[in-house]
């Protein structure tokens, strides 16, 4: 069992305490002493055995402080990150080449060692995932200042490396901060490396938003290898890889100039939106099958964004702009009829 | 073993490290590709020791951004190159711009081309003097005779001396048609067709290829070979709008010896103050 599981075991005897205080509070049910006791000690006994091991959290208190820590650690990681590489440029051109390339080197090494002791010594995972982000920027700019000393060609392979680091330690250590680097990393590479197939420098990637539709499909794609050990970041590579292509699909069906594909840039620009909603068709439909609730939510609001640019375009510039967003709202109010239509359908399936 | 992603990160790290430095051994080993000495008017110091965010010291190539390319740059090299031209399909309201595309340029230094833009310079400072000597006088909204004589003199002394005369795809073929490594330099490059708009902004016409930028612009200088450039204001601030500002430095300041290896990757061997020289 891993951190995730003893989470959800909690929660569900959390829940699960609740609804049975609620029933027999209501008469419908009672436990007899002994079974209550039972209970009391099995759940006492699964609870404290998975916080020893898990650091999870037991109450509602403990819940919202944990969240409250989470914010706390990633702006502290971006804090020292940045404090870091600030320090470096201050003080690097006193020193001597050999002594760059040194600090440079050990520098990724060592905040690295130091997320491994981290991980061994705490069960929360807070300073593993500072000292991570911290390793991973000292590695950024290692690679960067190395390319600045000795006046290397800029190459998108270095966003192989980052991200590979990043995973690395996503996996390593059960770290979501760290897999979200490491997938915008692997984004950049993947982009800039579609880009040199049509023969365009790899810098340039990012004019041309077809690129990351490629892009962003494969890491959609990723969840397809087995994530046994970390069943939630198979959802966070669907988010991230639609996320990517949805945006991607907005910007091509608004600036159709930008696209790879040859012909006028207003039928370029027709097709993705066309593309667009069937595409958040298809990924809601997707959503609601699997029970992927993520994904459902993502393409419902890709399919109201792409509506609403298409009503800016039609009606912006004649409809009195009262009128204009009040059919914004009726339109809202119309899609939350269908979707309730929809859940009401799907609870009646229900057994 | 316990932790095999610790290891995998570790020896990542490493061999990333050691692929780049190998990498830079492989640029610098053998005899340089290209050796020049350059001063300050094709290398701008664009940081120096003492500034307070960053402490690195770095030179910024220059070239001849103003120098004429349509002798060479023309459709049949564009089209040599595979540089794509501007489109407005039919039916369609929009421009379609291509990418940039990476190229080598070659880059001579005080060569023909330098020679003939120098002399362009000199013939129009004459003749600006014999219009000050008649006593002619311009409209308040141009700039007068006096600073536009001070601006030629000042592109003669301070514009680079390094002009884009050729490209092409492949620096090997490049190197045997400019063998001379003092003179011509070869260099990686982004280019893209230099366009101007016409019937009234509905339509671009492509002029020449243009060069949008080199990819190794900025040369880093090591801490060894700082000391001459300490004290020194960044050129940029010295030498924009340089024919307003009588105080702008009179000679280029430095002098700097440059080499480029087989990746075609610059680095400074050396940096002399041009004005100890002359003592």
């Amino acid at each position: 069992m891993h951190k995730e599981e003893a989470q959800r075991r909690v929660d569900r005897m959390l829940a699960f305490r609740e609804e049975l205080a609620q029933v027999e509070s209501e008469g419908l049910l009672s436990l007899t002493e002994e079974e209550r006791r039972r209970l009391d000690t099995y759940h006492r006994g699964l609870q404290n055995e998975f916080a020893r091991l898990f650091d999870i959290d037991v109450t509602g208190t403990e819940k919202q402080l944990s969240w409250g820590m989470r914010i706390v650690s990633l702006l502290g990681a971006l804090a020292i990150s940045a404090a870091i590489f600030f320090f470096f440029y201050r003080f690097w051109g006193l020193l001597a080449t050999s002594a760059q390339v040194a600090i440079l080197i050990t520098a990724p090494l060592l905040a690295t060692i130091a997320a491994d002791f981290a991980a061994r010594r705490e069960r929360s995972g807070y300073f593993t995932g500072i000292l991570a982000l911290v390793a991973l920027t000292c590695f950024i700019l290692d690679l960067s200042v190395i390319g600045r000393i000795f006046n290397i060609t800029p190459s998108q392979n270095a966003f192989l490396a980052w991200s590979a680091f990043a995973l690395l330690l996503a996996y390593g250590y059960g770290l979501r901060l760290m897999l979200v680097a490491g997938m915008v990393c692997l984004l950049a590479f993947l982009a800039a490396t579609v880009g040199t197939w049509s023969g365009c420098y790899w810098l340039s990637f990012g004019e041309r938003p077809e690129n990351f539709i490629v892009a962003g499909a494969l890491l959609t794609l990723v969840p397809l290898l087995p994530h046994r050990r970390h069943p939630r970041f198979a959802n966070s590579y669907r988010i991230f890889g639609l996320l990517t292509v949805f945006i991607a699909i907005l910007i091509l069906a608004n600036w159709g100039g930008a696209s790879y594909l040859a012909g006028s840039p207003e039928i370029i620009e027709y097709g993705y939106q066309i593309a667009g909603f069937v595409l958040a068709a298809a990924v809601i439909a997707l959503g609601i099958r699997r029970r992927w609730a993520g994904v459902t939510n993502l393409g419902a609001t890709f399919f109201v964004l792409y509506l609403y640019t298409k009503f800016f375009d039609w009606w912006w510039d004649w409809l009195p702009k009262y009128l204009f967003f009040l059919l914004l709202g009726l339109v809202a109010i119309g899609l939350l009829l269908v979707l309730q239509r929809l859940r009401g359908s799907h609870q009646g399936a229900r057994p | 073993m316990k932790r095999p992603h610790l290891l995998l990160a570790l020896a990542l790290i490493l061999a990333v490290n050691a692929f780049a430095l190998t990498g830079v051994a492989r640029n610098r080993a053998g005899e340089p590709e290209a050796a020049m000495t350059l001063s300050e008017r094709e290398l701008w110091l664009v940081a120096g020791a003492g500034l307070e965010e960053n402490s690195g010291v770095s030179l910024r190539l220059q070239w001849d951004r103003h120098a004429s390319t349509k002798d060479w740059f023309n459709a049949e090299k564009m089209a040599e190159l595979g540089i794509k031209k501007p489109e407005k399909p039919e039916g369609s309201e929009t421009i379609r711009w291509p990418q940039p595309k990476k190229i080598f340029v070659v880059l001579e230094y005080e060569g023909e081309s330098w020679r003939r833009f120098k002399e362009e310079k000199e013939r129009k400072i004459s003749e600006l003097n014999e219009a000050l000597a008649r006593g002619e006088e311009r409209e308040p909204s141009r700039m007068s005779i006096d600073g536009e004589i001070r601006s030629l003199k000042k592109d003669l002394s301070f514009e680079s001396r390094l002009i884009p005369v050729d490209a092409g795809l492949d620096p090997g073929s490049l190197r045997d048609r400019y063998p001379d490594n003092r003179r011509h330099l070869i260099v990686s490059a982004l280019t893209r067709a230099a366009t101007s708009y016409v019937d009234g902004g509905e339509a671009v016409k492509v002029r020449t290829g243009e060069i949008d930028a080199l990819l190794v612009s900025e040369l880093h200088v090591p801490l060894k070979l700082t000391a001459p450039l300490h004290g020194l204001a960044p050129s940029g601030s010295l030498f924009n709008y340089r024919h307003d500002q009588p105080d702008a430095p009179g000679e280029p300041r430095y002098a700097v010896d440059v080499r480029w290896g087989r990746r075609f990757e610059p680095w400074v061997t050396a940096v002399r103050r041009i004005d100890k020289e002359a003592e």
